[in-house]
């Protein structure tokens, strides 16, 4: 049985990006709704489970080349945060799955194990990601994650609007790999390689080349993570798609978009010849996402829609911390991952599970559906950075980190950020608790696991919000992991 | 019994009941039975907690530590126990009184509103002992929340109206100004936990000084420091019981303790420091004074009256907390029990008249008092404490405030006499708008209908009323021991 | 600077300004055909400059199956929506989009 452990543990990456796209084969050619159903949730529980284990004890030396293939586009490259976001991911999207249940009994049941197939191969599109160590294999893989989940949306609409929704994504997804591209080119151009290990050692022929290609990748990205300005596709395709399309997006894809972000930010600003130009850029983006993303959430009227805003304005947060390029700083970002994912599942699981989409709808629905009342409570008072949230936290160790380097129009924002938090997050949590639903809403509730689903997405970010030790000593491993590895 | 768990049970107290009065919303007796009794257990842990503070026993309760080096944590010092006692005792008057009202009255959602006085409750407690800046964040913060729902209470679009303008000011203030503030001092001190002498001694410059005194001062918003103060008098008209709630039992009070805390124990004679800002901002909470004492005088509905009477003694109390001194901070610490102890007297005597009499308006209060003597006799004590007439307790307070006013300034050029002037001024203003309410109440011809309710007021509608205001009187005994129990506030260990 | 170096800048700007109007057009378009049409000049225009840039050939080979697939997605996409909406310009599908969803109460 230990050599059996053994051998997990010493392929865990492989085994993590491999098990979902195995998984999504056999989801495909399932017969059965529920049995494809139950092969995606088995393939997400045991991927997270190896992800958990190797991020705990199977932490190798950073930057450790090991592998599915010694071919250079697909070695994988394990470093600190593939280790802090491949559990992260993973978790996330066995919640997703799961609280996806009801879904299959929707409209179009049959379809269950081509949704799931996409749904899986997403998930490993962003795992491989994050393990590979090459712009090429990059590249691939996040096409492929994004390819498949337009397809997903497209598949769990329950109306034509969803359709409207998968086209904005493909328009994103397609502008984004052209510029990916060129940014590629660039970096290929000018170090001479596309290794990202081998980066801080090659000698940079064209700094302002390189710089650039890095800043088009990075903008490449943050088009999918929905970073603001950037994010025009967002609103509108979550707010158009399923529940489940919506919770997928937010929850797995967004995120994974900015893990990557933080990711090739570490290898980027370790780079000395490229490091100042690419922060300045980072920043910029970060800044702009989160005053942007908080003043349009101030807007929104549907749910999903601020969901998206404000999110694209925690990504902003993300973002910032990584452009610090500091130890303080990735730890920051990994902290804002967490509450990220958190705010995204409470938000998008919790409407899901209550059945609603404009903000109207919310009304009085602390009577309807406590347990998705208090998912989103909780979401919103992480948006709102409330105190002994796990928002809270993650603007904190910015707002400590940007200061310990001067940069205190930085921690200006974030208080911006979390002034607008308290107007959009107090709006959500006045209507939930303190309206009467004056008028009948048609809402579908879909209850079962998507509640559980938003519970443990709520209780999770409650608990590591007032004890966020453990959170904090991973971020932390993981940052001087991402440091140490680059140096 | 062990003080850290008598704290914990004064904090807990009010939570409890809180989930008591939700629980049993549907049985009035028990419901209400709940609630005056863990306002009592709060109040009996608090008066027991004066006795560890007066041992100067360190007592320290560590709940969680949601920041690497900061915790969310309660501790012990002379003037948050004396808070906690003028708190919870007052609660505990208010509780009587409110079930008292409720019965009398036909509230849509009991249950709620006595829950979130409750929790309101657990909101200032937390404040007076909080142990550092953080964990006076966190409880404002919650004591906010949870006194939302009580403005927006009477429902209506008004209401939440009233309610939103109280959340985005106490809540933005909250964030945009005090957060800043805090982080900065974190930045600059390494430390947010309170202690005499302050956080920031030779941590902070001219200019960091000036900045943080005005950040906090405009961030503790609770204090109704112009222009921040529209919340004050937006909740004016909440239901009497979420009235003394807001004005005199906690969010106010609240708002000053924070206040005298930030002065005392994270600035202490970095105030010095910090003269230029702090001049200004003196100037500006007389002048406040002032003007809200002359628009009480304005407000004919008793509500609006009594919201902007109690913002001239809130400010009087950032007046005291600015001086710089041990004797401004004394006198500080003495207007909040002032304060608290005449504001619940008169929000209690108004919602005991305004249920048994059916009156709001100011002009309707004539002769009352032949028929309510006790309500209104109650009322006039009360009103001489807020104008600061000997014996009551407002006296001590205004002559401790107008002596650290006009004594050698350390911020240089002899006394602030015109701090001074602008205290009197405010209490010559008080004099004008209660003086001759209460006047007329108790020396007019009794109204020939003074009743809405044949059987009269309850005792439980009136007792409280006339327990409070004794205890305006308490200051006269009490001030002089006050001076040797609260000295470890300004003497650094 | 060499006159072979300065002429391959300028294929580079070249090749990248054809790849952005490309992508300009993939999201300007009304027309959803003629974002796709947009997508494949994007393409070519970033292999154009991928060549010149002289990336390895795995990368452009990446690049020509990723763009296949955005394509026969987007096929796919065109014919759902002419199914769905009766119509591929983007502003008429967003009104139809509009009218299906139930207005709202306002706050």
């Amino acid at each position: 049985m230990s050599a059996w452990f053994d051998l997990t543990r010493a392929h865990a990456p492989a085994l993590i990006v491999a098990a979902p796209l195995i998984g999504a084969a056999l989801a495909f050619v399932s017969p059965w709704s529920r049995l494809a159903w139950a092969i995606g949730v088995l393939s997400c529980g045991g991927v997270a489970a190896v992800a958990f284990d190797h991020a705990i004890w199977g932490a190798g030396a950073p930057g450790a080349e090991l592998g599915l293939s010694h071919h250079m586009i697909l070695a994988l490259r394990y470093d600190g945060v593939s280790a802090f976001a491949a559990p992260l991911i993973t978790t996330s999207a066995l919640l997703v799955l799961l609280g996806g249940a009801a879904h299959w009994r929707g409209p179009h049941p049959g379809a269950t194990p081509h949704i799931v197939s996409l749904f899986l191969l997403c998930l490993a599109g962003w795992l491989a990601a994050l393990f590979l160590g090459e712009m090429i294999g990059i590249f691939l893989a996040i096409e492929t994650a994004w390819i498949a989940a337009i397809g997903l949306v497209a598949l769990t609409a329950q109306s034509r609007g969803g359709l409207n929704g998968a086209l904005r994504m493909l328009v994103v997804g397609g502008v984004g790999s052209v510029l990916f591209l060129l940014g590629a080119g660039l970096i290929f151009r000018a170090a001479g390689d596309g290794d990202l290990g081998a980066l801080a050692r090659s000698e940079i022929v064209a700094p302002h080349m390189a710089t650039a290609g890095f800043t088009l990748v990075v903008f490449s990205l943050a088009l999918k993570a929905g970073v603001a300005p950037l994010h025009a596709w967002a609103g509108p395709a979550l707010g158009r798609a399923s529940g489940f399309g919506a919770a997928m997006i937010a929850a797995v894809s967004c995120v994974g978009a900015a893990v990557l972000i933080v990711r090739l930010a570490g290898y980027a600003l370790t780079t000395s010849a490229i490091a100042n130009g690419f922060s300045v850029a980072l920043a910029a983006l970060g800044a702009a996402s989160v005053l942007i993303g908080s003043v349009q959430a101030l807007g929104a009227s549907d749910l999903r829609r601020l969901s998206g805003y404000a999110l694209a304005s925690l990504t902003g947060g993300v973002l910032l911390s990584a452009a610090l390029g500091s130890f303080a700083g990735y730890a920051a970002a990994l902290v804002q991952v967490f509450a990220l994912v958190a705010a995204a599942l409470g938000l998008s699981c919790g409407a899901a599970a209550a059945g609603v989409h404009a903000i109207a709808h919310l009304d009085g629905l602390a009577r309807r559906a406590p347990l998705a009342s208090a998912a989103i409570t909780a979401s919103a008072l992480s948006l709102m950075s409330a105190p002994l949230t796990i928002g809270f936290l993650g603007r904190w160790r910015l707002v400590e980190a940007a200061i310990g380097a001067g940069w205190w129009w930085a921690a200006g924002a974030m208080v911006i950020a979390s002034l607008a938090g308290v107007f959009y997050g107090g709006r959500l949590v006045e209507r939930i608790y303190f309206r009467r639903a004056v008028e009948s809403v048609s809402t579908t509730p879909t209850g079962g696991w998507t509640y559980a689903s938003a519970l443990i997405a709520a209780i999770a970010a409650t608990a590591l919000g007032l004890a966020p030790a453990p959170l904090l000593r991973a971020a932390a491993a993981a940052a001087a992991l991402i440091t140490g590895a680059a140096a | 019994m062990n003080a850290e768990l008598l704290m914990l049970g004064l904090i807990s107290a009010p939570v409890v009941q809180a989930l008591a009065a939700v629980a049993l919303a549907r049985a009035p007796a028990a419901r209400d039975g709940a609630y005056i009794l863990g306002a009592l257990v709060a109040a009996t842990c608090a008066v027991l907690l004066i006795g560890a503070a007066r041992a100067g026993t360190p007592v320290r309760v560590s709940l969680a530590q949601p920041l690497p080096d900061v915790d969310l944590a309660f501790a012990l010092e002379p003037f948050g126990a004396l808070m906690a006692v003028v708190i919870s005792g007052l609660g505990l008057l208010h509780a009587v009184q409110t079930t008292g009202l409720l019965r009398a009255t036909d509230d849509a959602a009991p249950g709620r509103l006595l829950a979130c006085m409750a929790l309101a409750q657990a909101g200032a407690l937390s404040i007076a002992l909080s142990a550092n800046l953080f964990t006076l964040f966190v409880a404002y913060q919650g004591l906010a929340l949870a006194a939302f729902p009580l403005v927006a209470h009477g429902g209506g679009v008004e209401a939440r109206q009233a309610a939103r303008a109280f959340l985005a000011t106490l809540l933005g203030a909250a964030i945009a100004l005090f957060l800043p503030a805090m982080i900065w001092t974190y930045a600059v001190a390494g430390a947010l936990d309170f202690r005499a002498g302050g956080i920031l001694a030779g941590h902070v410059d001219v200019f960091g000084a000036n900045v943080l005194l005005t950040l906090f001062a405009f961030g503790s918003a609770m204090t109704a420091l112009p222009p921040l103060h529209r919340w004050l008098p937006a909740s004016s008209h909440a239901p009497y019981p979420a009235l003394a709630s807001i004005q005199s039992v906690a969010v106010l009070p609240a708002g000053c303790i924070g206040f005298v805390k930030i002065a005392a124990f994270v600035f202490g004679p970095v105030l010095i420091d910090a003269g230029f800002a702090a001049r200004a901002l003196i100037a500006l909470a007389g002048a406040g004074m002032c003007l809200a004492a002359l628009i009480a005088l304005s407000r004919q509905d008793i509500r609006e009256r009594l919201a902007y009477s109690c913002m001239a003694q809130s400010l009087a109390v950032v007046m005291g907390a600015l001086l710089a001194l041990p004797v401004g901070l004394f006198a500080a610490a003495l207007q909040v029990v002032a304060l608290s102890c005449a504001a619940t007297t008169l929000i209690l005597a108004a919602g005991t008249v305004s249920v048994v009499a059916a009156r709001q308006d100011v002009r309707d209060y004539a002769g009352l008092g032949r028929a309510m003597p006790w309500t209104f006799a109650s009322f006039a004590i009360a009103s001489a404490s807020m104008i600061g007439m000997p014996p009551f307790a407002g006296a001590w307070a205004k002559l401790w405030l107008i002596t650290a006013a006009a004594a050698p300034s350390p911020y240089g050029g002899g006394g602030l006499i015109w701090a001074a002037v602008l205290a009197s001024l405010a209490a010559v203003l008080t004099f004008a708008h209660l003086a001759p309410l209460a006047a007329n109440a108790l020396a007019a011809q009794a109204p020939t209908d003074p009743f809405k309710r044949p059987d009269g007021a309850s005792i439980a509608l009136v007792a409280p009323v006339v327990l409070s205001a004794a205890a305006t009187l308490g200051l006269l005994v009490l001030a002089d021991p006050l001076v040797a129990f609260l000295s470890p506030m300004w003497t650094p260990p | 600077m060499g006159e072979s170096s300065i002429l391959s800048a300028v294929a580079v700007a070249l090749a990248g300004a054809f790849a952005l109007a490309g992508a300009v057009v993939m999201l300007l378009a009304a027309n959803v055909a003629k974002k796709l049409a947009g997508f494949g000049v994007a393409l070519l225009g970033a292999l154009a400059a991928l060549a010149v840039l002289q990336a390895p050939g795995a990368l452009l080979a990446a690049a020509v199956a990723v763009g296949f697939g955005y394509i026969s997605l987007g096929g796919g996409l065109v014919v759902r929506l002419q199914e769905g909406y009766h119509s591929v310009e983007t502003p008429e599908i967003n009104r139809a989009d509009q009218g299906d969803e139930p207005a709202e109460r306002r706050a």
